[in-house]
């Protein structure tokens, strides 16, 4: 079921930051937690993430794939699907269009500066 | 422990049961996601708990928690991207919670009261605090109250087992249709010889079914038999797990061996006792004597017995009189056999210390509650515009109802945890002193103090009755007040409804009044503990030991030689560097309270009757100065005063004025008459010989029982006994122990089979007398003490509170130019007429809880007009002040920074 909106509308954060999370490469449940709250400080909970990993992955942005040789008891790892990898790529120039936005840069000094 | 510690210790333990819980909370969730990756979000929570866990404690504990309520409670991931409708997450919120409906809906609310409790920490911690405090005594009250007087006694079916008062002379053997089985006993003292050294140590002779009774087995070999106990048969034993560990080395085969004791049932020689049994370490029986029991040989009455299950208590009774009726002729008509349950019996003296902390603590925890109930309605007073605006979004009222509740819970079970670690680090640390002050042993041993599952279920109960009525309140009052226009304003204190005000005013004012009669009892208690302590002992107990000294009828039988070997030993104890002063008693002041016995003073010349009553001890020459007992008139025993001379007495100034009024009692006659208590013959059927009062010393005080009845103090070597005791006084620097050692060399030196037992300090027994009082008003007064801040607590949070919620108002009048103290003033009557209400009522409960204590004053009325007036007065001072600084700071602000205030 592939997303009309794709690469137009905005994503919500917690979906924007699971597939930022995966960008790297694939992680399992509890490594997206950790990461999305190192990376931003964002802590999202077990059903925020695996909701959503089940919603991207019905939107086929995600596949599940097997289980974590080193650490299985973590279970499943899920990784960026190309379709998921363009709709991350186009929510980032988004946010970068955004940031760029004249109005923008004079309330946050030192944003947008290439 | 560092608390710090301790909340990690507690926080690791909650987390296997944490991942439970979750598991069942992911119901909230569809069943695809929850089927597809159930089990791997219970595993990423259980990692998330054990990360924050070790890397913060318990606040990690919390938090992780919190991200799971807030993800349980927040919407379900939707499509990837926003949508106008969940951008406005309040609108949303409202609409949802409007319809939702069971668990899911409820694990919702639960979200919104974490957020709100979160939201307020200083105020949720506060809270929880006061509460934490309040549960916590409670919990470590009700687990000794549980320890001795709930739980049933360490035995099966104890609550058969009865105790016979009177003692009748009805033999345990006439009663197998009334008991099951019934037993009595004999307590004495085995002085155990042999390789291992003398030892005296505590037994009993007792009936063969002695322990059967109890339902204990021995632990190795077995009970007695019944031939056992025939006169001609050969003597056994059973010994405590403690002799056969300390004194026979845990030897296996310790059953059929012998052991040599002297007792009093056959003083004149060593006796050898054929050991059958051990008996388990953890048998328990109400008086400690049981490290050697071996079966009576005489016919005994009944004590105790274990009821038939067919027998109810009554019939028993009756039968038991029927039976004494038969047996004793001449009972008085009116005689009757009591059974009482031996739990009872046992803790007949604890229980009304123990209902009054009780009744204290509960008074603080109610206390504790309408404190937080008054915070919480001034705080959701406040919330009015939170909760109103939820409410305009579609909650129902059920809804706004169960956040509240769900805060009340959150609130009262953060308060049960904290307060039960409290209470058991509070009984972990006050347990044996408790013991010791209370002065009875606590059934089953002191680890059964503790806080045992019924405890924490009562704790539980509490809790959720106290969170729920921490929610409902508020939400009653705010539904009720629904009718005001939502959001116009209410943060500027209008719009308010008359009936908060007064429930928070009723609550305030029972506060003051719980808290004015807490006082009031602790006042009381307070000073009859002082009263008992300036009380005038008539003795200095400073530096002064005890011990006893008994020797063995076959090897001293004429009292000269018990008296030879008394005064070599004090002629030796009295050269020693380190004492002071000795001298023998037959006993010593507040070592066990000893009857006072009738007495009659010879008639001089005229018909007076000259009967009094006063307790009776032989003492040595020297005792009197060696306790710092001042001679008034006459004479001290001396050495002429033996066995063959003239007898001779000293009386107390009291007891002589009371058996001869209005004369001189030197040179009279006195004797001791036969006793007559209880109408059971004590000692001597007939009077004692008339002996001449050549002394008058100060009257003591005896013991706290008896207060100062009076005493005759006879001359020991004119009736020498084979038990007495040595007294002595040690001299300034040197330790007790070391007079101790000094006594026991000496003894040896003079009869090495002589063990010097039962030391002690007076001075430590007269504080052990004094400690129950003093542990109930030092208990007492600091439950009212906390009683007393929570209620100004709560008074300066209302008046604050009521201040505030009119501060534009008091602006407005002090910029029109009105005097401070005018507006002062209007808040100050407000709050006098709360304080006077809560004081008024809480004399008169002062009053009511002052009959209540009547049993444990000493030396104060229960209604004392000092104690009742000075606490009123306090009370009254104190609140006064508690109302008077918010009122003044209202009306001291700057009305231009009020006004452009919101």
């Amino acid at each position: 079921m592939p997303d009309r909106d794709a690469g137009t509308a905005p994503l919500t954060p917690a979906v924007f930051h699971v597939l930022l999370s995966l960008a790297d490469g694939p992680l399992h449940g509890y490594g997206v937690m950790k990461r999305a709250e190192e990376d931003s400080g964002l802590v999202l909970g077990p059903g925020t993430v695996y909701g959503s990993l089940q919603r991207l992955e019905d939107a086929g942005w995600v596949r599940v794939g097997r289980e974590d040789r080193a650490d299985a008891r973590r279970g499943r790892l899920f990784e960026l699907t190309s379709a998921g990898r363009r709709a991350l790529e186009a929510e980032a120039r988004r946010i970068t269009r955004l940031s760029h936005l004249e109005g923008v840069r004079r309330l946050v000094p030192g944003s947008g500066t290439p | 422990m560092s608390p710090r510690g301790l909340g990690t210790r507690l926080a690791s333990a909650l987390v296997v049961p944490s991942v439970v819980l979750y598991r069942r909370l992911l119901l909230r969730f569809p069943a695809r996601l929850r089927r597809r990756f159930g089990g791997e979000m219970a595993g990423a929570f259980h990692a998330l708990l054990e990360e924050r866990v070790a890397r913060r404690g318990l606040r990690g504990f919390l938090s992780a928690w919190g991200v799971a309520l807030r993800d349980l409670s927040h919407p379900l991931p939707g499509r990837p991207v926003q949508d106008r409708a969940r951008r406005t997450g309040g609108v949303d919120a409202g609409r949802r919670s409007a319809g939702g409906r069971g668990l899911r809906a409820s694990l919702e609310d639960l979200g919104f009261a974490w957020g709100s409790v979160r939201r307020d920490p200083r105020f949720t911690a506060l809270l929880v605090a006061v509460l934490a405090l309040g549960l916590a005594l409670n919990a470590a009250v009700f687990s000794v109250v549980n320890a001795y007087l709930l739980r049933p006694l360490p035995y099966p079916e104890a609550d058969r087992i009865v105790e016979v008062r009177p003692v009748t002379d009805v033999s345990w053997t006439q009663v197998a249709d009334i008991f099951e089985r019934a037993v009595s006993w004999d307590l004495d003292v085995f002085t155990l010889v042999g390789e291992e050294g003398p030892e005296m140590v505590r037994g009993s002779w007792v009936t063969p079914d002695f322990l059967d009774v109890y339902g204990v087995r021995a632990s190795l070999g077995r009970t007695f038999r019944p031939e056992e106990a025939d006169p001609g048969a050969a003597l056994v034993a059973m010994i405590s797990e403690r002799l056969w560990r300390e004194r026979f080395g845990a030897a296996p085969d310790i059953v059929g061996r012998s052991f040599s004791a002297y007792t009093s049932d056959r003083p004149d020689h060593a006796e050898s006792f054929r050991i059958v049994g051990v008996i388990p370490a953890d048998f328990w029986h109400v008086n400690a004597y049981t490290d050697v029991l071996s079966p009576i040989r005489v016919e005994r009455a009944v004590y105790v017995g274990r009821l038939r299950p067919d027998v109810p208590l009554p019939a028993a009774e009756a039968a038991l009189t029927e039976l004494a009726r038969s047996t004793t002729a001449q009972l008085p008509a009116d005689f009757q056999v009591r059974l009482t349950p031996l739990q009872d019996a046992y803790t007949a003296s604890v229980r009304p210390t123990l209902t009054v902390l009780q009744g204290a603590v509960l008074l603080v925890l109610l206390i504790a509650c309408s404190n937080a109930i008054v915070l919480l309605l001034v705080r959701s007073a406040r919330r009015r515009r939170e909760l109103g605006m939820r409410q305009a979004l579609g909650a129902t009222a059920l809804r706004v109802g169960r956040q509240l509740a769900w805060e009340g819970l959150i609130l009262s079970g953060a308060a049960g945890v904290l307060g039960l670690a409290a209470a058991a680090l509070l009984l972990d640390l006050t347990r044996a002193g408790l013991q010791a002050r209370l002065g009875r042993a606590i059934p089953g041993g002191l680890e059964a103090l503790s806080l045992d599952p019924s405890v924490v279920m009562a704790a539980a109960g509490a809790c959720a009755v106290i969170g729920l009525s921490f929610g409902l309140v508020p939400a009653l009052l705010f539904l009720v007040g629904r009718g005001v226009p939502l959001g116009t304003g209410d943060a500027r204190g209008r719009g308010e409804g008359r009936s908060p005000r007064r429930l928070r005013a009723a609550l305030v004012a029972s506060e003051v009044a719980l808290s004015t009669a807490l006082l009031a009892g602790a006042g009381l208690m307070v000073r009859s503990a002082v009263h008992l302590h300036r009380m005038p002992l008539g003795f200095d107990a400073t530096g002064v030991i005890h011990g006893s000294i008994g020797l063995r009828h076959a090897s001293y039988p004429d009292p000269s030689m018990r008296v030879l070997l008394y005064e070599s030993l004090l002629d030796r104890v009295r050269g020693m560097g380190d004492v002071e002063a000795a001298a023998m008693a037959s006993s010593t002041p507040f070592s066990g309270i000893i009857r006072p016995d009738a007495l009659e003073g010879e008639r001089v010349r005229d018909a007076s009757d000259g009967r009094a009553r006063g307790t009776v001890t032989s003492v040595g020459a020297g005792f009197f100065s060696a306790l710092g007992i001042p001679l008034l008139r006459g004479r001290d025993f001396g050495p002429d005063d033996t066995e063959g001379s003239e007898p001779v007495a000293i009386v107390s100034r009291g007891l002589g004025e009371r058996l001869w009024p209005g004369r001189d009692p030197l040179g009279a006659r006195v004797r001791t008459l036969p006793g007559t208590d209880g109408g059971m013959a004590m000692g001597d059927a007939s009077p004692g010989p008339w002996r001449t009062v050549v002394g008058i010393v100060d009257d003591i005080t005896r013991d706290l029982g008896n207060g100062s009845d009076g005493q005759l103090w006879l001359a020991y070597p004119q009736q020498a006994g084979y038990w007495m005791s040595l007294v002595a006084r040690r001299r300034p620097g040197a330790s007790s122990a070391s007079v101790v050692t000094s006594v026991e060399r000496a003894l040896a030196e003079l009869d090495p089979d002589i063990p010097f037992s039962a030391t002690s300090e007076l001075e430590r027994n007269v504080a052990a007398a004094r400690a129950p009082t003093r542990l109930v008003a030092w208990l007492l007064g600091g439950f009212a003490g906390f009683a007393l801040v929570l209620s100004l607590l709560g008074l300066y949070g209302v008046v604050a509170y009521a201040a505030r919620q009119r501060r534009r108002d008091i602006a407005i009048r002090i910029a029109l130019g009105a005097d401070v103290d005018s507006v002062t003033g209007l808040f100050l009557r407000n709050g006098l007429l709360v304080v006077a209400l809560g004081v008024g009522t809480g004399v008169i409960g002062g009053l009511f809880l002052g009959q209540a204590l009547a049993g444990q004053l000493r030396g104060i009325p229960p209604g004392d007009p000092f104690t009742h007036g000075a606490v009123a007065a306090g009370l009254l001072l104190t609140a006064a002040c508690a109302v008077w600084l918010p009122a003044r700071q209202a009306s001291r602000a700057a009305p231009m920074t009020v006004l452009r205030e919101d």
